[in-house]
């Protein structure tokens, strides 16, 4: 088995997908079929958040990888050779 | 029919019937609920499977098995194959100080002296 700080970093993603999936499943499928006056409704944002946020940090990572591989492009350029 | 007809074909099948719930294009009159439910689909869809990939290779990353022994069977190893062609002459390029483990490649818990299937990551 794959030791310590693996072992943490593994199950830490884990956790975080089983939450994240369990949140924005109540949100997008439960919610709509729960009375509008429920208390559970002060927990989530409006509903046209849960297809602009998941929208935004798809951008932000497409922004991020876009850099980063702007950045290694950029270290990685070699001056031309003159023969 | 390719796979790639097959699946852009369910695609645009799935899409289509996105489509005609979402804007109403047939005059359906479903209850507002299941409106309500339907329209964000491909962004729920799409976010379920981006949390599945991560369990996926999370898991992965906490169940990969470290060969400990092989890793220092291997070390004395190049050590020994290391000095024996100095004394032959051989210039030897400096070796970096935290040269990285092998791991097992498979998740199937073996001894160290049959596990032949370590690579160097």
């Amino acid at each position: 088995m794959a030791t310590g700080a693996d072992q943490a970093v593994g199950f830490g993603l884990v956790g975080f997908s089983l939450l994240l999936f369990t949140y924005y499943t109540i949100w997008v499928i439960v919610l709509p079929f729960v009375d509008s006056d429920h208390v559970i409704h002060s927990y989530f944002l409006p509903r046209e958040y849960s297809v602009i946020l998941p929208g935004v940090a798809a951008l932000i990572l497409l922004l991020c990888v876009g850099t980063f591989i702007g950045v290694i492009t950029w270290k990685n350029r070699k001056p031309k050779k003159v023969d | 029919m390719t796979k790639l007809l097959e699946w852009l074909l369910g695609a645009s099948l799935i899409g289509m019937a996105w489509g005609l719930v979402t804007f109403d294009l047939l005059d359906l009159q479903l209850p507002p609920q299941y409106r309500e439910l339907v329209w964000p689909m491909p962004v729920y869809l799409l976010v379920v499977f981006g949390c599945y990939s991560l369990a996926t290779v999370g898991y992965r990353v906490a169940t990969f098995n470290d060969c400990e022994d092989a890793a220092k069977e291997l070390q004395a190893q190049i050590k020994e194959a290391k000095e024996d062609l100095k004394k032959k002459g051989l210039k030897m390029p400096p070796s970096p100080v935290n040269r990285p483990l092998p791991v097992c490649r498979t998740r199937k818990k073996v001894s160290p002296a049959s596990c032949s299937c370590w690579i160097t990551v």
